[in-house]
């Protein structure tokens, strides 16, 4: 059953020949299995949400851009309209979040899903510039609660 | 995972919208989170003994 879409398998096969990996080396360093990574760069295998944070991990990749190849979030705006600063910030929390203990690692994902959650709310409340600023609020809110 | 791939859409989110005030907070929890961390293994690892630096 071929259900990958064929630009997924060639932007990955583009992202390993940039590296010079081969299809064992995704596998080896992103935790999957040498046959499971060989039927998606085949197109035998769908490609699922887990299998994209490996891929995202093992590349050193956003997770969203690479659930976006995949099909599992919606296109991007723009690379332009996406705030460099926020693209920063993501990553870097992508490289700081492996090195805490599990424990530390779901409260900071928890706390993630709460701003995100708090965020869309509080903007949603009102249309004028203070919808932001209520929101910022709210979040630094929860975030020293989570702090305590 | 069901966690992890709220936090990815969470972080896909703020990024989307530009609430660089949230992913701020974020870091520095994470931040604060592994600087305590390191702290904790430095305060809980047992001293060298003497003959060992000698």
């Amino acid at each position: 059953m071929v259900t990958m879409d064929d630009s997924f398998v060639t932007w990955l096969i583009d992202e390993l020949e940039d590296r010079g990996w081969s299809q064992r080396e995704l596998a080896r360093r992103s935790g999957l299995s040498a046959t499971t990574v060989s039927q998606i760069l085949t197109g035998q295998r769908d490609v699922s949400p887990d299998v994209c944070l490996d891929f995202a991990r093992a590349l050193r990749l956003l997770p969203e851009d690479v659930l976006r190849r995949a099909g599992h979030l919606p296109p991007a705006r723009d690379e332009d309209d996406i705030d460099a600063e926020a693209r920063f910030l993501v990553q870097k929390l992508q490289d700081i979040l492996p090195l805490l203990p599990a424990e530390q690692q779901q409260r900071v994902m928890e706390t993630a899903v709460v701003l995100a959650e708090a965020y869309s709310a509080a903007a949603g409340v009102s249309e004028s510039n203070n919808g932001n600023k209520k929101a910022e609020d709210v979040s630094r809110n929860i975030y020293y609660t989570n702090r305590q | 995972m069901e966690l992890q791939a709220a936090f990815v859409e969470a972080l896909y989110q703020l990024m989307r919208t530009g609430a660089t005030g949230a992913l701020r907070d974020l870091l520095d929890l994470a931040l604060v989170a592994l600087v305590e961390t390191r702290l904790e293994r430095i305060f809980t690892e047992p001293e060298p003994s003497l003959h060992i630096i000698q």
